[in-house]
């Protein structure tokens, strides 16, 4: 008689060897969503520190940001297994979002014209909104 | 077949490690960075009051710096989520390795 441990006497673990390469909770790292989260992160920045002037002056660029972020949000919500990433564009998409990029452009179009205290501290917290998608993005696993 | 049972109660032991090892490590890194949010968000709190009050803020920016800090808050708790995905799937990966070897190692 063959000696056969594996396929009859533990079908459990050929289930669970199916299971574990099938089971990935979280979409791999994409080196594009990457690239995309730090050029869109220094891009906001800068047009965020022209915001102690009149935003008509920078209405054009601001609205060539927006088109770039909602671009990026829907590429992350195209993912799969990416609920997270795509949650946190989301929100740096929204314009009622305080301390997201939009909801910044949305306030200063609001109100014309920022204080320079204002446009430092808020450039930390978007910053620091974009760092959290960009730790994200680079743990995920590589290929 | 006593051979087989050692390797698998092995195979048993070994993966409650690497399970311990691994959420281990998580649930402490993600206690330090819920810490470190926490102490930051209370010093820019602070930061921003005393802005308000030497009148280099107005009360629309304060407000909106202030909420801010709750979109900041579901930032963190959405890729502290993703994270915690993130050491599943590297688990998991583990694991398949670990089941693979032990395989090996019955059938050769």
């Amino acid at each position: 008689m063959n000696y056969s441990p594996i396929p009859h006497r533990r079908p459990w673990l050929l289930a669970l060897l199916l299971a574990l390469t099938m089971s990935a909770c979280v979409s791999l790292y994409d080196a594009f969503a990457y690239q995309q989260a730090t050029a869109l992160k220094v891009e906001t920045l800068d047009l965020m520190r022209k915001g102690t002037e009149p935003f008509s002056q920078h209405e054009t660029r601001a609205e060539d940001l927006r088109l770039k972020l909602l671009k990026a949000c829907e590429y992350e919500k195209s993912r799969p297994k990416n609920s997270e990433s795509a949650q946190m564009w989301r929100i740096m998409t929204d314009s009622t979002e305080a301390g997201s990029a939009l909801g910044f452009v949305e306030f200063w179009k609001k109100k014309g014209a920022l204080s320079p205290a204002f446009v430092r501290e808020s450039q930390g917290q978007v910053g620091q909104n974009f760092d959290r998608v960009i730790r994200l993005e680079s743990l995920k696993l590589k290929k | 077949m006593a051979d087989l049972t050692e390797l698998f109660d092995g195979l048993k032991k070994s993966a409650v490690e690497l399970a311990k090892g691994a959420f281990e490590d998580e649930f402490s890194s993600a206690k330090k960075d819920v810490q470190a949010f926490l102490d930051d968000s209370r010093e820019k709190l602070e930061r921003w009051t005393m802005l308000l009050l030497d009148k280099q803020l107005d009360k629309d920016e304060f407000e909106m710096l202030v909420k801010s800090l709750k979109t900041s808050a579901k930032m963190e708790l959405l890729m502290q989520k993703g994270i915690a995905k993130i050491k599943v799937d590297k688990f998991l990966k583990s694991l398949l390795g670990l089941v693979i070897d032990t395989v090996f190692k019955v059938i050769a």
